[in-house]
């Protein structure tokens, strides 16, 4: 009997799942890639909008495939595009890669697409049945959730999103953005790239930008060197002493925060509740902004729009933006200010990143799973609840054997899954499990 | 390597994890079952508290309990706080690393070198058993114990 996965969203992730499942199955799997969007391997983060758009990670982190590390360094020079293992390459391209690994795959029919809106999942004595837009119903002997990041219901806030707004025409327009990662740079680099003159301002509570990546090279720390299971306190502790005496020997701090990348999970996982929101609360922005780094170029290119003073970094807490006859106003709380004051901008854009309550969610299956208890929200909404193996848990908490999840979607459970070196892992976790049945 | 501290805070560990929900143990009462010095165990007490493995309350009625299910803490987790990192010898740790006094290189020798392996191995089963099965396999013991006594 042949086993039928469905896989819900091809992005990165599903994408990365099929092409790890399609490279260990011969026979008897068949993949069926439920995509709303006309493209596949793109999703919200590589799409082909702007060349401008790097990614953060090196080539040499970028392989589809684990164990298999120099996959994409090989297949950039086989496509003729000049690259070394620590060089940073369009984001735009990685979705051609994305693309190509599974070409094959889907030649020869081991993988399908289909290109719908998956409205709802329940699970079957036999595996999982699919509800999808257009009327069909797909049944598989496994279904696996890989829609990305949770999208907001409506835009509560007045301000724009950066994802789907295009840059404006006008090269004068003063711009606004809320929030000082990864996003607000893809934006200020694709203005600056165009010659944009406006003023650019970026609000965010710790007017944080993320660091700059430099040479390092990883501690290759053991999970016994790390004190697993102990408080927040404890382990940001023991973090900065190792920092102190590992830079006091000449090394850089970006060695242990990427020696102790590859047991992340693991903390996570072992993280007692009460450290976990603490963590959420006053660390993650910290952390984040060192861990998921800027290429040096985009760093120069910062660097110098802060000289020259078009890009003005601004620390506060974001309130409203009013529309009105002027434009936007934007309402913020200065740091350290009681009173509130305004900025007149053109356009506002929403870029404070990926943390949304679940619950407001604005996808309807998911809403659909929670409504009807087959999914439940962890106690520190970060979202669905999944176990360890990455099945989807449901109200009790009893996982589904045949409904996973793979990427963002199951962040509550691992936290740090957003970058490709770590959805790779999973995909190949999963590929096994899924092929074992 | 298995320090006294480690030892000593473990079993102080044992001790909590079968305290009934809700009630506390005072350091004194733990130290005269498991035959411990108060001040060590204080000491210990201290450094599990302060790593969020233990509560402690002060006054009548206060004392010490865990701060989550012992199913939930592992072994482990639980010496690398009191020893520092799992390693059987200390050049085998890369947070905690001393150089052997009479090594000329640390990267070719082969003891180290299985000493690694060796440590991983002791993590993997340290950190898979909890507090609560390690109760558990002692309780055993001592059932069978007594069992054998009374059959004999
Ligand atoms: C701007 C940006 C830059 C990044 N840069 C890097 C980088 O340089 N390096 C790195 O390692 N990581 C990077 N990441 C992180 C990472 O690669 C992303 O987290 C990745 O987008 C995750 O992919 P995904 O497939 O889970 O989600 P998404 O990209 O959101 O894709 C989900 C897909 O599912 C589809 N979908 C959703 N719901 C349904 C439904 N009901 N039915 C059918 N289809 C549906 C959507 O249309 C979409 O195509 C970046 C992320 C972002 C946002």
């Amino acid at each position: 009997m042949t086993r039928h996965i469905a896989i819900i969203g091809a992005g990165a992730s599903g994408t990365l799942l099929a092409a790890n499942i399609a490279r260990l199955a011969q026979a008897r799997v068949h993949v069926t890639l439920v995509e709303k969007r006309p493209a596949i391997g793109r999703g919200i983060a590589y799409a082909p909008i702007d060349p401008a758009h790097l990614l953060n990670t090196r080539v040499r982190n970028m392989s589809a495939f684990a164990d298999d590390p120099d996959h994409f360094l090989h297949w950039l020079k086989d496509t003729a595009i000049t690259a070394t293992p620590d060089c940073f390459v369009t984001r735009e391209c990685y979705g051609t890669y994305l693309n190509h690994i599974l070409a094959p795959a889907l030649a020869d029919g081991r993988v399908t697409r289909l290109q719908d809106d998956c409205l709802s999942v329940s699970p079957t004595d036999k595996g999982a049945t699919l509800e999808l837009e257009s009327g069909g119903t797909l049944i598989a002997s496994a279904a696996v959730l890989a829609t990305g990041h949770l999208l907001e219901a409506g835009s509560a806030s007045g301000l724009d999103s950066p994802w789907t707004t295009p840059l404006p025409s006008d090269d004068r327009a003063r711009i606004a953005f809320v929030g000082t990662g990864l996003t607000t740079l893809d934006w200020v680099a694709s203005l600056l790239q165009r010659g944009h003159k406006g003023p650019l301002i970026a609000l965010s509570r710790r007017g944080l930008l993320p660091q700059p990546h430099a040479a390092s090279t990883p501690l290759r720390l053991s999970l016994a060197d790390i004190p697993v299971g102990s408080s927040l306190l404890f382990l940001t502790r023991w973090f900065r002493s190792l920092v102190r005496s590992h830079t006091a020997r000449g090394g850089d701090w970006r060695d242990v925060v990427d020696g102790i990348r590859p047991h992340t999970q693991t903390l996570w996982r072992h993280l007692p509740q009460p450290s976990r929101r603490q963590f959420l609360r006053h660390l993650a922005t910290v952390w984040d902004s060192h861990r998921h780094r800027m290429p040096p170029s985009t760093a120069a290119l910062m660097a110098r729009a802060l000289e020259t003073g078009q890009l003005t970094l601004v620390r506060g807490a974001f309130q409203t933006a009013r529309r009105d006859e002027a434009g936007i106003a934007l309402g913020y709380r200065p740091r350290g200010s009681q009173r509130s004051t305004d900025i007149a901008v053109d356009l506002a854009l929403d870029c404070r990143g990926i943390r949304r309550r679940p619950q407001d969610t604005a996808t309807p299956y998911i809403r659909d799973l929670l409504h009807r208890g087959l999914a439940r929200v962890d106690s520190l909404d970060l979202g669905l609840c999944f176990d360890p193996e990455s099945r989807l848990c449901d109200a009790a908490g009893r996982p589904h054997r045949q409904i996973l999840g793979i990427g963002p979607v199951t962040r509550a459970a691992f936290w740090e899954i957003t970058a490709v070196p770590d959805i790779r892992e999973q995909a190949a976790r999963l590929a096994k499990t899924l092929l074992a049945g | 390597m298995l320090s006294m501290k480690g030892k000593y805070g473990l079993k102080a560990m044992c001790h909590l994890a079968g305290l009934p929900a809700g009630s506390m143990a005072q350091s004194s009462e733990i130290a005269d079952a498991n035959a411990i010095s108060k001040k060590f165990l204080d000491t210990i007490l201290g450094d599990l508290r302060h790593a969020g493995f233990v509560h402690a309350r002060k006054g009548r009625g206060g004392g010490y309990c865990l701060t989550r299910p012992a199913e939930d803490i592992m072994v482990g987790h639980v010496l690398r706080v009191l020893d520092g990192p799992l390693a059987p010898i200390h050049c085998a740790s890369r947070t905690a690393y001393h150089r052997c006094s009479d090594c000329p290189d640390e990267n070719a020798c082969s003891v180290r070198l299985t000493m690694l392996e060796v440590r991983e191995a002791i993590a993997s089963v340290l950190d898979t058993k909890s507090v609560a099965e390690m109760r558990r396999m002692a309780e055993v013991e001592e059932r069978d114990a007594a069992a054998a006594l009374h059959a004999s």
